[in-house]
């Protein structure tokens, strides 16, 4: 005998066939917000005008015999599901070259835009909407589905793949009212209590989520639209603090220089001290100090620069293998050494440089320009224990450096030096101006489309198309994997920081044929360092001051910094030996270029991520945009014109079988006088019944007289309408009902079965 | 967990807004924790309008049937209940574990719905089902408000139909006339001589209709008979543990009550059944299954003291020695122990077996 007590429940079946509305609606939301999300990926393109309505008919008709009747649905899914696949096969070589064209573009490997993919896109929407029917409406999963869809709605910007406002909120509504339909009354088997309509009420909860999802974006629209900035910057202010933690946690230091890394994300900075610099003269003007070097770039990183291969090409072209390493030792401080003897009289005293590592990690080593490394000896200047190393420096305002001048003894030493600057001028050609064209092919078009001349102009160039482009900021976002970082710095995000302008700086220098390198190390400004006691000046370099910047390569400079990122106030101060700030504003105006006109055109990516024409309270701008849908939604709604009347006649028939003899006495008067019988009469007449047989012949009297009574007992009378007086009223409305519908002409017809929907 | 993940789910589409500027995704974080908020709300707002109860006071069956329980749901609110919980609490009226048993449902807007579950009871007696919290659930169902609940039905289990097949001494069997009352012969035994025929009359037993007769007047007759023969059997329950039984040891009870009176109803007209409820002497006339259930309905109503004044209750009341049961199932007839029966083997014992005690020496 069974000794536990046992509650169980049974699963009610509707009274009535019911086709859940709501359902169909959502399963449009899905599907179009799906189809809205492919249009957002590049390179994908289809015929508008034909997807849509089609993938609206598959929804259709999969709901209709879904929720009629389901072995019907299954054979159409089935037989459907073949002919699709026998007809992908049949055609197989338009859709193989459709997906060709959608890779190549999405990949940046086509030239031109991508070829519509319009049956690719079919082909893939038919098993998209049986996917989705499948798992919410037949097998009501919706946890992959919803893992799978938020996964893209998140994930899209990573992979290039711009999230609309429209998918976004379709998809949204879709998952909440689909997930809010499984969750009515969801219960383990066994536990949900047996009640009548529970496919209406699923219907009906879904209903009013998506209401309340709308009500929801009504009230968030505004909040995010005007106050979307401070948003932002709470999240980097978050992402901030988190890092922060993380290191203070993990006991990592942060490196600000990251070697020869372009960074996809933001910078955050916190304030922790790399360097102690001490100079012995109070510096006039930026001090930069070096700690890497660029050489090739590869996608997102910059190899670090290796002059040897370039001085051993150069000592074997001047014959001086002998001497390599001399030859080294002459290049590293030629520059410092010829201004040292360039001086007649008046020269300027050369500053020493020292400098310590405060986190004791010695593993970069910075260098200003123009410098000498100074050894052993000068070590201590700092104070021992503490290691240190320091440098004899020039600043670029004391630079003298004329190859031509006479300068006596020095003559014998100058004229090697000149050779080998020379030959190295030839190197650093060759390999300082390789860009991968391949990977950054808007950048190399922009610059083959802007020819400039010369080197002022080139700067002038660059300078105009960063900073009339691209606003600086640490918080500029993440890049989306499928973009080279310094494209879409320029072309998409049009934000970054001192990396990003110095690489594509750099980039566009070498595509325009200068030799050019990054360079990532510290800046401190003459007011950074503060004289201390013992007569010398101070500074210290936290990550705030690390810097990246562009090095070109100048006769009498050699290696020569050029700053690149605007300035705080956004202005422009770039400026190296002939060219500074009025030669920039001379050029842009010769040129007719103007800082504040942005130079490039705004991608369509980045209409999308701003929320493009789609969430913006323009008017203008949005009838702009919606005039050429406009035919294809008329269209559209032409298409389903008929789907609508055919449902419309279907509710009002089931009404119509629902009547009581009252409603459905009068509605046969109705149809009486539509079809032009019996004109005047409302039914209350004493001869209505012998009318009623003349113009109905198929309505005897008796049966008139009858269902005359049966309409005013359900009127006035006390007791219930039976069901067989509802029967019999229902039959004389029939034969009226076959016999008017005989004598009307086709237009007449249809507004019989579809307007007025009479039978 | 669910909201664990919505939670993870929002700040990963904040963080993502944030890193890639893009006000669509922030857009949907901000409708994110709005929805949140939303739906914390919702369930309180619906708690309010929202009301449930038992259909009926009492349902009853038969052990081996299930019962069909019904609840009343009512939803005045602007929102359907998309999702309610509702926890109810089961015990045996006379003692047992008290269990508890979750129940799901959902309700439309402004609207009302008689919900069904059906019930199935192992022990015979009665149990009593309260409604003791019900949770309204969001549409999300990330959160509930819930509210406790009063109502309480009575699920009543009787034994199966059967009887015992027993003859008893002679003497267990007294005559049986009641001034002005109907004689009706044992079940069984209508081959007795019919006196007279007379006019149906409410409250007459339908066994006693002459269906030949009726059918040919189109009027209701009832048969009498001779009274001579009429006799009725005095049984009387012995319920002094009655307190401290368990609710299968109860049912054991009750099976065996009910076959034995529907067995001695068989070769009596009547069981007149006693026991003695604290110093009151109460008596029940069975003459069928009606009278029967109305017995045991008594009975499980009976709200005996768990261990107090057991000693009060030790003696029996004169009279009680002519046919007894006890709650051990013991079978007596002027305190002679008849047949013990068995708890384990009890269905076998009342289904196969028969018992002839007609000749037993008293």
């Amino acid at each position: 005998m069974e000794k536990r007590i046992g509650i169980r429940t049974e699963k009610r079946t509707d009274s009535q066939a019911y086709r859940p509305v709501p359902m169909l609606i959502f399963l449009f939301m899905g599907v179009y917000g799906l189809l809205l999300f492919l249009e957002g990926v590049d390179g994908i393109s289809f015929d508008r005008l034909l997807v849509y309505p089609v993938c609206g008919l598959m929804c259709v008709s999969a709901w209709y015999l879904y929720y009629g009747r389901k072995l019907w649905f299954f054979l159409y899914a089935t037989f459907a599901t073949m002919v699709v696949c026998f007809a992908a096969y049949h055609f197989r070589w338009i859709l193989l070259a459709e997906a060709k064209s959608v890779a190549g573009s999405y990949m940046g490997l086509a030239e031109a835009e991508g070829e519509p993919a319009t049956w690719l896109v079919l082909l893939a929407s038919w098993f998209l909407v049986l996917l989705l029917f499948f798992l919410q409406i037949v097998m009501k999963k919706h946890s992959l589905l919803y893992l799978v869809l938020t996964i893209l709605l998140l994930a899209g910007p990573m992979l290039g793949v711009w999230t609309g406002f429209w998918e976004m909120i379709l998809l949204l509504v879709f998952q909440a009212a689909f997930f809010a339909a499984h969750k009515t009354g969801s219960a383990r088997k066994g536990r949900l209590l047996a009640a009548p309509d529970r496919e209406r009420l699923a219907g009906r909860s879904s209903a009013y989520m998506g209401l309340l999802l709308l009500a929801v974006l009504a009230a968030s629209a505004p909040a995010a639209y005007f106050c979307a900035e401070r948003l932002y910057q709470s999240v980097y202010t978050a992402e901030g603090f988190l890092s922060r933690t993380m290191h203070t946690l993990s006991g990592t230091k942060s490196d600000p220089i990251r070697g020869g890394h372009v960074s996809r994300g933001n910078n955050h900075q916190s304030g922790t001290e790399q360097l102690a610099v001490r100079s012995t003269k109070k510096p006039e003007q930026p001090v930069y100090l070096k700690g890497f070097t660029g050489g090739l770039y590869v996608g997102g990183e910059w190899q670090p620069a290796e002059d040897e291969p370039l001085l051993e090409n150069a000592a074997q072209a001047m014959g001086w293998q002998r001497w390599l390493t001399t030859i080294e030792g002459m290049y590293s401080n030629m520059y410092y050494v010829m201004n040292s003897n360039m001086w007649m009289r008046g020269r300027p005293m050369a500053g020493m440089l020292t400098i310590r590592h405060p986190n004791g990690n010695y593993e970069t080593i910075y260098e200003p320009y123009y410098g000498q490394q100074i050894y052993e000896s000068a070590y201590n200047l700092y104070g021992p224990p503490e290691y240190a190393y320091g440098y004899w420096f020039y600043e670029q305002r004391e630079m003298n450096v004329r190859w031509d001048a006479p300068l006596g003894e020095f003559d014998t030493q100058r004229s090697w030096y000149r050779q080998l600057c020379e030959e190295y001028k030839k190197e650093a050609q060759a390999a300082y101006t390789l860009t991968p064209g391949g990977l950054l092919p808007r950048l190399t078009s922009l610059c083959r489309e802007n020819p400039q001349g010369s080197l002022e102009d080139i700067t002038a160039f660059i300078l105009y198309t960063l900073h009339s482009n691209a606003d600086y900021s640490l918080t500029p976002g993440w890049a989306a994997l499928n973009d080279d970082v310094v494209e879409y710095f320029l072309f998409e995000r049009k934000s970054g920081y001192c990396v990003h302008f110095a690489s594509a700086a750099t980039l566009m220098y070498r595509t325009y044929g200068i030799p050019a390198r990054y360079a990532a190390g510290y800046v401190l400004q003459p007011g950074d360092f503060v004289q201390q006691e013992d007569g010398a000046y101070y500074a210290s370099a936290t990550d705030r001051e690390a810097h990246a910047w562009v090095e070109i390569f100048l006769d009498e400079y050699g290696w020569t910094p050029v700053e690149v990122t605007p300035a705080a106030d956004g202005e422009s101060a770039a400026s190296f030996p002939g060219f500074d700030s009025d030669v920039l504003k001379e050029r842009m105006k010769a040129k007719g270029w103007d800082m504040d006109e942005p130079s490039l055109k705004e991608s369509g990516t980045v209409r999308k991520r701003q929320g493009g024409g789609t969430f913006r309270w323009s008017i203008d701008a949005r009838i702009e945009r919606m005039l050429p849908f406009l035919p294809d939604l008329i269209l559209y709604c032409l298409c389903f014109l008929p789907l609508w009347f055919h449902f419309r006649r279907k509710s009002r028939l089931e009404r119509l079988g629902r009547m009581g003899s009252r409603a459905l006495f009068g509605r046969l008067v109705e149809l009486l006088h539509f079809g032009g019988l019996l004109p005047g009469c409302d039914g209350l007449e004493e001869d209505f019944a012998e009318k009623l047989t003349e113009a109905v012949p198929a309505i005897s009297k008796e049966h008139a007289c009858r269902i005359m009574a049966y309409a005013f007992q359900a009127a006035y009378g006390r007791e219930e309408e039976r069901a067989e007086e509802r029967e019999s009223l229902k039959k004389a409305y029939r034969y009226a009902a076959e016999s008017v519908y005989g004598g009307l002409g086709v237009g007449r017809r249809l507004i019989f079965r579809y307007v007025r929907v009479f039978w | 967990m669910r909201l664990a993940g919505y939670l993870l789910l929002t700040a990963a589409t904040y963080y993502m807004a944030g890193m890639y500027r893009s006000l669509p995704l922030m857009l949907l974080f901000v409708m994110e924790l709005v929805l949140l908020a939303v739906m914390r709300i919702l369930p309180f707002y619906l708690r309010r309008a929202f009301s449930l109860k038992f259909s009926e006071e009492a349902v009853m069956a038969e052990r081996t049937e299930e019962m069909l329980c019904h609840i009343h749901v009512c939803n005045r609110a602007w929102l359907p209940v998309s999702r309610f919980r509702i926890r109810l609490a089961l015990r045996y009226q006379q003692g047992g574990r008290r269990i508890k048993r979750k129940l799901y449902g959902g309700v439309r807007e402004r609207g009302e719905a008689d919900m069904e579950f059906r019930l199935t009871l192992p022990y015979c007696g009665l149990v009593l089902l309260e409604l003791d919290k019900v949770l309204l659930y969001d549409y999300l169902s990330f959160f509930s408000s819930g509210k406790r609940l009063e109502g309480e039905l009575e699920a009543a289990v009787f034994p199966r139909e059967r009887a015992l097949q027993i003859e008893l001494p002679a003497s267990v069997y007294q005559e049986y006339r009641q001034e002005g009352e109907l004689a009706v012969p044992a079940r069984g035994m209508e081959q007795q001589e019919i006196r007279q025929l007379r006019e149906y009359l409410p409250g007459d037993s339908i066994r006693l209709i002459h269906w030949n007769q009726s059918v040919r007047t189109g009027r209701l007759w009832v048969k009498e008979f001779e009274a001579e023969r009429e006799c009725r059997v005095e049984l009387f329950l012995d319920l002094r543990i009655f307190g401290k039984a368990r609710p299968g040891q109860m049912h054991a009870f009750y099976e065996l009550l009910s076959a034995l009176v529907m067995g001695l109803l068989k070769t009596a007209v009547s069981v007149r059944v006693s026991w003695q409820e604290g110093q009151a002497f109460l008596t029940e006339e069975i003459r069928g299954t009606e009278e029967l259930r109305r017995l045991l309905l008594r009975l499980y109503h009976m709200d005996f003291p768990k261990k107090k004044k057991r000693e009060e209750a030790a003696v029996l009341p004169a009279g009680a020695d002519l046919l007894r049961l006890d709650m051990e199932l013991g079978l007596y007839c002027r305190g002679r122990l008849l047949y013990r029966f068995s708890r384990k083997e009890l269905d076998r014992e009342i289904e196969s077996r028969v018992y002839m005690m007609g000749n037993m020496d008293m």
